[in-house]
């Protein structure tokens, strides 16, 4: 399989350190498979995005031509709308580039739901969301069965005055997981949250990127990514809140949260705040560790098995973010959690 | 009464330092035992060897519950063979709330799966009893809560859980005085010819609301003093020097 760059820093740091960009496995996706969309919007054939759409790399950003639609969200209106992916043996690809453009004080909320059989493929998503002033977006994704596949969801989000967008991802299976995730906070008192979910084992590779602009005053970020590695699965978070001269009372955080169930596991964490502005507030965290035997400990004095306290300590981490997830995945994907860690780690 | 609870000769050891040096300990079924000591004389180790905490390791000896050795079992199953610890400090987990820990925490006991309402009932009426608001059953486990409201929550676990021998190590300390009496009447009312209580407290607050039938004077890793409840009674009015010679010997 070719290897291609993906996710580079915003701001290189020391080259040895090997953390500015990945070195990732590339396949362009070739049968594909189409979304099914459920709810009501206006939706047109094509989708051009802006010039500033960068995506994970320029093959990957490319990669993502194949099904193309925009989706418009007319002012004032509210939409609730559902894509399921389902990539089967006859289709175990997927390509897709959307236009989402959620119009002034109109609100969208979208649920991906991407599933598969376990096969190889190649799912390249590039996606832009526009949101005009007072907008209101609330994006939830979650994966089953994709244990085979390449999963590249690549993102633009721009936030005109008072706009908000949320996303919320559950990345549990896929065997390479690259996310690409840029905002722009163009308007004032525009806001961007994003929260990420995994639990990841076996080979599993999770390469996360998250790189926010604050340019309106009083605008807000929040960027907070939890989960468990097990196995030798490896995870690195590339997070940057960049403060833009001009953005007067903004207010960002990023944190990175990883439990390592196993000592074979790898987590980098890179967690970066770029700043031109004197008055902002930036917070930027990252904790990564085995899991607290204390806690297992109290939780097993109680009865509790050390696979289920080990289960529970994890999902206590999690579930915060679960919670933010659209109603109907949280079982699903706590399901999932649960199926993970028991065929995970020490409790094999 | 039935023999519940046997340790012979233990040696607890942790970070390479023994702490325990060939402790003794028998206790029967509706037995209440008081553990008593200075700061850093294993009292707390001794609790933590019963219940299986794996940072302590036993170097010598045997634990027997019920006639069965439980010096090698693994902390869950000796949790659900009936004995209960309730922390001296004990640990908060956001993101399970204390009903769904305790009603699981009672289905891995019992073996038996919690029915939603009897279970829910069964909370409400040992909430009330132990005067927590019953919003706590709704929060995140020990999350947030103050060291009183820890406290009483493990004593509410204790309550739902039933052990055959619940083991309190100083759930007095940090509470105010009208929490002490609270507790101590629910652990009072908890206790009777069926279970047995081991318990650890610096002071008499606690004894006051429950006699306990043994008292031991833990000292240096050893035990150097035994007798009835007149010994705590000595204790609170002498100090521990009479004994501290005997645990350093």
């Amino acid at each position: 399989m070719e290897i291609r760059s993906v996710n580079r820093l915003p701001m290189p740091t020391w080259r040895y350190l090997r953390t500015n960009d990945s070195a990732l496995p590339f396949a362009a996706p070739a049968r594909c498979a189409k979304v099914r969309w459920t709810g009501d919007a206006v939706m047109t054939e094509g989708a051009v995005l802006p010039a500033r759409f960068e995506g994970a790399s320029p093959e990957w950003k490319e990669a993502a031509l194949g099904e193309a639609y925009t989706v418009t969200i007319p002012a004032g209106t509210e939409a609730v709308l559902s894509a399921d992916v389902l990539m089967d043996a006859s289709h175990p690809d997927y390509a897709g580039t959307y236009l989402f453009r959620v119009e002034k004080g109109a609100s969208l909320r979208l649920v991906w739901t991407w599933r598969g059989g376990g096969e190889t493929g190649t799912a390249a998503l590039a996606a832009a969301y526009l949101l005009e002033e007072g907008a209101r977006l609330h994006v939830s994704a979650a994966e089953e069965g994709l244990g085979g596949k390449l999963l590249v969801s690549q993102r633009l989000v721009e936030a005109a005055e008072g706009a908000e967008a949320e996303f919320v991802s559950a990345d549990l299976g896929g065997e390479t997981v690259i996310v690409h995730s840029r905002g722009y906070l163009a308007g004032d008192k525009s806001a961007l949250r994003e929260y990420g979910i995994y639990a990841a084992g076996g080979t599993q590779r999770l390469d996360l990127f998250y790189h926010v602009d604050h340019l309106g005053r009083d605008t807000e970020s929040d960027i907070e990514v939890k989960g468990a590695l097990a196995g030798r699965a490896k995870k690195i978070f590339r997070s940057t809140i960049d403060f833009k001269r001009g953005c007067a009372g903004a207010v960002g955080s990023e944190g990175d949260y990883a439990i390592q169930l196993d000592p074979t596991t790898k987590n980098i964490s890179l967690p970066l705040l770029l700043c031109t502005e004197d008055d902002v507030a930036g917070n930027h965290a990252s904790s990564a560790g085995q899991i607290d035997e204390g806690t297992v400990y109290y939780l097993m004095s109680r009865g509790l098995t050390r696979a289920e306290a080990r289960r529970i300590v994890v999902e206590s981490l999690i579930r915060p973010l679960i919670d933010r997830l659209d109603e109907s995945l949280r079982d699903g994907v706590l399901r999932a959690v649960r199926a993970k860690l028991d065929g995970e780690g020490e409790t094999k | 009464m039935n023999e519940l609870l046997r340790i012979e000769n233990l040696h607890v050891a942790a970070g390479g330092k023994e702490l325990l040096h060939g402790v003794d300990l028998i206790i029967h079924t509706g037995e209440a035992h008081v553990v008593m000591g200075v700061n850093g004389a294993g009292k707390s180790t001794l609790l933590h060897a019963i219940m299986g905490n794996p940072a302590y390791e036993v170097t010598e000896g045997k634990i027997y519950f019920e006639g069965q050795d439980i010096t090698d079992l693994s902390v869950d199953k000796r949790a659900r063979l009936g004995i209960f610890l309730s922390f001296q400090s004990p640990i908060s987990v956001a993101g399970i709330s204390v009903e769904n820990f305790i009603r699981t925490a009672k289905t891995a006991v019992t073996g038996e799966q919690q029915r939603l309402f009897p279970f829910k009932r069964l909370l409400k009426a040992s909430m009330q009893d132990l005067d927590m608001d019953p919003a706590y059953a709704s929060r995140y486990l020990n999350d947030g809560f103050s060291g009183g409201e820890r406290k009483k929550n493990e004593i509410l676990q204790m309550r739902v859980l039933s052990p055959k021998l619940a083991m309190l190590d100083e759930t007095d300390s940090g509470l105010d005085v009208d929490a002490v009496r609270t507790v101590a009447k629910n652990i009072a009312d908890y206790h009777d010819e069926t279970n047995a209580l081991l318990l650890i407290t610096h002071l008499n607050q606690l004894i006051r609301f429950i006699r306990p039938d043994r008292v031991h004077i833990l000292i240096g890793g050893r035990i150097v003093a035994e007798g009835g409840p007149e010994l705590a009674d000595e204790v609170e009015a002498r100090g521990f020097d009479a004994y501290r010679a005997a645990g350093e010997a």
